[in-house]
C-alpha cells in the first residue's frame, strides 16, 4: 500500500488515501468526495480472485482437473453473487442456500494447506497474485488521473482510437485460422472505435496504462533497463486472468439482476425472455470486449512496443477456455435462475419478511460481523 | 443514511435531488467492475421527510436511479413499501431517543 501511495503522490498533485477494507461491495473502488479521493482496496475481491487463481493454476498443471475446476469456481461465483446481490436480500439468501446445498464441502478461503502445493502448480499463482495487484491499482488510479486531467484522457483515447483504426485496417488478423474469431474481433474493434469516449475507450485506456505502468514498475523494482520476455509474458498472463475473472463476475451479476427485475414486471415467460434478452446480449458483448478484444489488442501493441517475438495467453489453451465457458454457462442457466428468483419472491411475501434481518443473515453466513454484533 | 445511486450522466436528476435536499452529500464512485455511479447521501431526518417522500415517489421507478437504505434497494419494493420502511426507521429512532432522554 505504501508503494501505491508513493506512486500516486509522485504522479499527481492530489490527496489520495488508500484504505484496505473487506466489504460486500467486493470490487476495489475509487471514491471522491469534497476534493478528497480514497481508493478502497477491497480484500473481498482479492480473496475471490486468489481462490480462482489457485483453481486455474491446478487446471494449468493438470487438464484432467476440469470438472473439479468447474465445481470450485462455481462455488466462488455463488459466494460472490450472494454478496453482490445483497441489496436484494431474498435473492442473495436463496443463492447462498443453494450454494451450501451444492458445494457445502468447498472451502471459502484459500487454505494454508493448499498453498503448500504451490511447488506443484508452478509460478502461475505467484506471478498472477503479484502482478494483478499492480494492474488493478493502476487501472483504478488512471480513472482518477483522467478525472483530474481530462486533457490526458482525450489524448490517450485518441491514441488508442488511432491504433485501433490501424489494427482494423491492417493485416494483423490474417494469422487467425478461425474466420469466426476474426469476425468477432473485428466487430469488437468497431464497437471500441465507435464507443462513447467516456466509457469503453476510457476502460481500454486505463487497461493500457495499467499494463505500461506495471511493466515500468517491475523494471524499477528490479533495477533493470529492460524487461525480460518471461516477465512480460507473466504480466500479460496476469492481465488476462484478471480481465477474464472480472468480466465473468460482472456479466453474471448483471444477468441475474436484470432477470430478477424484469421478472417482476412481466406477465409471461415469453415476455420475460423478450425483455431481458437484449440486456443479456449487451452484458455478454461487454464481457467479450473486456476479456478478449481489449486484452488481445493490448497484447499486440506491447508485442511491437517491447519487441516480443510473440505472445500466447495461457488462457488460450482449448481445455482452459472450455472449462471457463462451462462455468459461465452454468452460472446463467435460465432454469436455475428462474427457480432461485421464484423462491426469493415467495420468501419476500412471507408475513414476517424483514429485508434487513435477511441481509444480516447472508452477511453472517459469509463470515461478516453485522452491526448488531 | 438514504442513498440515491444515479448514473454519472444523469446530471438533471442529480441537480434535482441536490436542490431539493441541500443537506445531501455527493460522492462519486469508480468501481473496478465498471459500474461507475454518483451516490447522493441523504440523512434521514423527520424534518425533511416530506421532501424525501416527494423525491422517492418521483424516482423510485426510474431506471437511472437506485434508492438504498442500509444496503437494501428499497426502490425495488415499490413506493408505498419503501416509505413505510423509512417511516418505521424514523419512528424507532425517535422511540430510542426518548428512552435515552428519560434514562
Amino acid at each position: 500500500m505504501a508503494l501505491f501511495s508513493a506512486v500516486a503522490n509522485q504522479t499527481m498533485d492530489c490527496q489520495l488515501t488508500i484504505q484496505q477494507i473487506k466489504s460486500a461491495s467486493v470490487f476495489p473502488e475509487m471514491v471522491s468526495a469534497h476534493g478528497k479521493h480514497t481508493l478502497y482496496w477491497d480484500l473481498q475481491y482479492w480473496e475471490f480472485f486468489q481462490r480462482f487463481l489457485l483453481e486455474l493454476s491446478y487446471l494449468l498443471e493438470n487438464s484432467a482437473y476440469g470438472d473439479r475446476f468447474t465445481e470450485r469456481v462455481l462455488a466462488i461465483c455463488y459466494d460472490y453473487l450472494s454478496l453482490k446481490l445483497l441489496h436484494i436480500p431474498e435473492l442473495a439468501y436463496c443463492i447462498q442456500v443453494n450454494r451450501e446445498r451444492k458445494f457445502s464441502a468447498q472451502d471459502k478461503t484459500v487454505a494454508a494447506a493448499s498453498l503448500g502445493t504451490l511447488e506443484l502448480i508452478g509460478s502461475n499463482y505467484e506471478s498472477g497474485v503479484y502482478y494483478s495487484r499492480f494492474l488493478v491499482f493502476y487501472h483504478e488510479f488512471f480513472h482518477l488521473y483522467y478525472k483530474l486531467n481530462p486533457t490526458a484522457k482525450v489524448e490517450d483515447s485518441k491514441r488508442l482510437n488511432k491504433l485501433a483504426e490501424l489494427y482494423c485496417g491492417g493485416d494483423w488478423l490474417t494469422d487467425l485460422a478461425n474466420d469466426e474469431m476474426s469476425s468477432l474481433l473485428m466487430e469488437g474493434f468497431q464497437t471500441l472505435l465507435h464507443s462513447e469516449p467516456d466509457k469503453l475507450l476510457e476502460e481500454a485506456s486505463c487497461d493500457y496504462r495499467a499494463l505500461i505502468e506495471t511493466i515500468s514498475m517491475q523494471r524499477k523494482l528490479t533495477n533493470k533497463d529492460q524487461i525480460f520476455a518471461h516477465e512480460l509474458q507473466e504480466i500479460h498472463d496476469a492481465f488476462h486472468m484478471n480481465q477474464t475473472f472480472l468480466s465473468y463476475l460482472t456479466n453474471i451479476s448483471s444477468c441475474w439482476e436484470i432477470l430478477y427485475k424484469t421478472y417482476q414486471r412481466v406477465d409471461s415467460y415469453e415476455e420475460l425472455l423478450q425483455r431481458s434478452q437484449p440486456y443479456f446480449d449487451k452484458a455478454a458483448h461487454m464481457a467479450i470486449i473486456r476479456n478478449s478484444i481489449i486484452p488481445d489488442f493490448l497484447d499486440k501493441l506491447n508485442i511491437k512496443k517491447y519487441d516480443m517475438p510473440s505472445y500466447i495467453s495461457i488462457l488460450d489453451k482449448p481445455y482452459i477456455k472450455a472449462a471457463i465457458h462451462k462455468v459461465g454457462d452454468q452460472m446463467v442457466d435460465l432454469d436455475f435462475m428462474l427457480y432461485a428468483i421464484e423462491e426469493s419472491i415467495r420468501l419476500s411475501r412471507l408475513p414476517h419478511y424483514d429485508p434487513f434481518e435477511l441481509k444480516n443473515i447472508v452477511l453472517r453466513n459469509a463470515g461478516y460481523r453485522t452491526a448488531a454484533e | 443514511m438514504l442513498i440515491f445511486e444515479i448514473l454519472p450522466d444523469a446530471t438533471d436528476i442529480k441537480d434535482d435531488i441536490l436542490s431539493s435536499i441541500p443537506e445531501s452529500e455527493v460522492v462519486s464512485v469508480d468501481s473496478l467492475d465498471g459500474n461507475d455511479l454518483i451516490q447522493i447521501l441523504v440523512p434521514l431526518a423527520a424534518v425533511i421527510m416530506p421532501v424525501i417522500s416527494q423525491i422517492v415517489q418521483k424516482y423510485f421507478d426510474n431506471s437511472c436511479v437506485t434508492i438504498k437504505f442500509d444496503g437494501i434497494e428499497i426502490s425495488a419494493l415499490g413506493y408505498e413499501k419503501a416509505m413505510k420502511i423509512l417511516k418505521e426507521v424514523l419512528a424507532q429512532r425517535g422511540a430510542a431517543k426518548n428512552n435515552d432522554t428519560s434514562n
